[in-house]
């Protein structure tokens, strides 16, 4: 036992027994500001006794800082990044990230039922970098906010979505399953096509600018964009790629997006499952 | 899916009604969507979800209050007040903590900001305190700022505004605070306003709809629905007076009304 320790051990015994009770959730984060210390020995220890209390504090209050930023980002439907809570939110209290994280997880799922869930990284789209990855998962630093609570509590007479919510997300799952049932990705001058088919205009009263819609999507993270070098496009012109972004991804699990191609044919039994073998096939997944 | 009771490690004990649980996780992310609902509403809302989750209905207040205390670490609050529009009672969801109008920019641009400001300008210090802005002289706002809207994109504000409910589309077409703008940028309007925004003498909450007395001196304003509470039913012939300066109180001399 260190010597402050133990003249902490003092102090407490000292006062009211009942303070045991009390202790373990100060002293969890008197442990942890402790260990942030020791990065920095200049501290000495009645000033680092001294500061305690207030770093605790401190930590606390960025925590529900970084609750709030969370709230907000996903108000704003914007992806959520480490780099920006750390700047934006914790400034000079960035090395104690991983502690604030942990809390900020605790509040958010205690308060609202909602979570942070770290997004999967772009794949790399050379398929050499692919193999070094070696099939591991590569985290991006980025967050969205999700909802935790069971499905069947998302109830529209509780949970409020406005018309252009409700539009928006109809066009995004078409779009989606598109580009699902085209092994994955698809180029701009097709997903045009299709979009001009389902006589959705460049320029709508319901969806707006498409071109922006679109951005709208990328930023998001529920689409990822790529600009395809000249040789693999075999074209002039810039040609760009559509794929599923990292938030469509943690959010639209792939059995959901099978159900819901295959729900439009109305098809029971064997002849459902030959369906929906056919859509992993156009999906490029082998089952 | 973990259920709402053991996502704590917790049992819910029946007779701890005021523990933080499912059915106040589920009704702050109902208010998350709603920000501002009318009580009546927001009770049905807290049955269903009692109903779904299988929960004991508690009192609304008491339920409003054991939110109240857990989400005010994160400058949040639940906050119950009387609509001044309608006189019904409502609920919102607001951010305690200062510099109000800057939480806009989680939504807003700068400029969209800065035209939101004007227009609460123009609605506030309105003549004879009638608190709202005809949707003509709103829209040419826009163009008048620099950088400049065009009136398409001016028009388009107008619409977010609305339909973020930080205003509203009086029947008239005027546009007028909405109650969330009223509960959530007090501080802002208070401070930005002194001359021009009152309170309630009977409630202490800002009016921009109610009764005023007619001595222009005299800064008595009530809220329709304060009003209507204080003074007796007038067919008993007496006189009513202000309760501060003793003038005459005209029932029909109003702020915040549609003119004819
Ligand atoms: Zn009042
Ligand atoms: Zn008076």
């Amino acid at each position: 036992m260190s010597s402050r320790a133990r003249r902490q051990r003092i102090l407490r015994d000292e006062d009211d027994e009942d303070d045991e009770y009390t202790q373990p959730s100060t002293s969890g984060t008197q442990r942890e500001s402790k260990r942030i210390r020791q990065e920095d020995s200049s501290y000495n220890e009645l000033d680092s006794q001294l500061t305690a209390e207030q770093t605790s504090q401190d930590l606390e209050r960025k925590v529900n800082d970084t609750v709030r930023y969370a709230l907000a980002c996903e108000h704003r439907k914007q992806v959520i990044r480490k780099d920006d809570i750390a700047r934006k939110v914790l400034t000079d209290r960035s090395r104690s990230f991983p502690a604030i994280f942990d809390k900020t997880q605790a509040k958010l799922r205690h308060l609202f039922g909602m979570e942070l869930t770290e997004l999967v990284s772009k794949e790399k789209s050379n398929p050499a970098k692919r193999a070094a990855a070696n099939g591991k998962v590569v985290l991006s630093k980025t967050y969205v906010l999700r909802n935790i609570l069971p499905e069947e509590q998302n109830d529209p007479q509780i949970i409020h979505h406005t018309d252009d919510e409700y539009q928006s997300t109809g066009l995004l799952y078409v779009i989606l399953s598109l580009i699902f049932v085209n092994e994955q990705s698809m180029n701009d001058e097709l997903l045009m096509s299709h979009l001009n088919r389902l006589r959705i205009p460049e320029e709508s009263e319901t969806f707006g600018d498409r071109a922006r819609m679109l951005d709208g999507f990328v930023k998001q993270g529920y689409l990822q964009r790529q600009k395809l070098n000249a040789e693999v496009a075999q074209s002039d012109q810039p040609v760009f790629q559509y794929s599923w972004g990292p938030r469509a991804k943690a959010e639209v699990p792939e059995q959901n997006m099978v159900g819901l191609i295959s729900s439009v044919y109305h098809v029971q039994g064997s002849e459902l499952d030959r369906l929906q073998d056919s859509i992993y096939k156009a999906a490029s997944i082998d089952t | 899916m973990a259920t709402t009771e053991t996502m704590n490690g917790q049992e819910q004990h029946p007779h701890e009604m005021t523990e933080y649980n499912g059915t106040h996780r589920l009704f702050m992310q109902s208010m998350l969507s709603h920000r501002i609902l009318e009580e009546s509403q927001a009770e049905v809302i807290y049955e269903k979800i009692c109903d779904m989750l299988n929960a004991d209905k508690a009192d609304f207040g008491d339920f409003v209050a054991v939110i109240n205390k857990e989400i005010s670490d994160v400058d949040l609050a639940l906050r119950r007040t009387v609509d001044e529009y309608n006189s019904s009672a409502i609920i919102a969801l607001v951010n305690t903590r200062g510099d109000e109008v800057a939480q806009l920019a989680t939504t807003y641009t700068a400029n969209e900001i800065g035209f939101f400001k004007r227009v609460l300008e123009l609605i506030v210090t309105a003549d004879d305190e009638a608190f709202s802005l005809g949707s003509m002289a709103a829209i040419r706002e826009g163009p008048k700022l620099k950088p400049a809207f065009s009136q398409r994109e001016t028009e388009e504000l107008l619409n977010k505004l609305v339909a973020d409910k930080w205003l509203m589309r009086r029947r008239d077409g005027y546009y007028v605070l909405h109650m969330r703008s009223i509960i959530e940028l007090q501080n802002y309007l208070k401070e930005t306003f002194e001359n021009e925004i009152h309170e309630c003498l009977m409630c202490m909450e800002i009016v921009t709809v109610g009764e005023r007395c007619s001595q222009g001196r005299c800064e008595v304003r009530l809220h329709t629905h304060c009003a209507a509470g204080y003074f007796p039913e007038q067919d008993n012939g007496s006189e009513i007076k202000c309760p501060t300066c003793g003038t005459t109180w005209a029932r029909d001399n109003t702020i915040g009304t549609i003119r004819q």
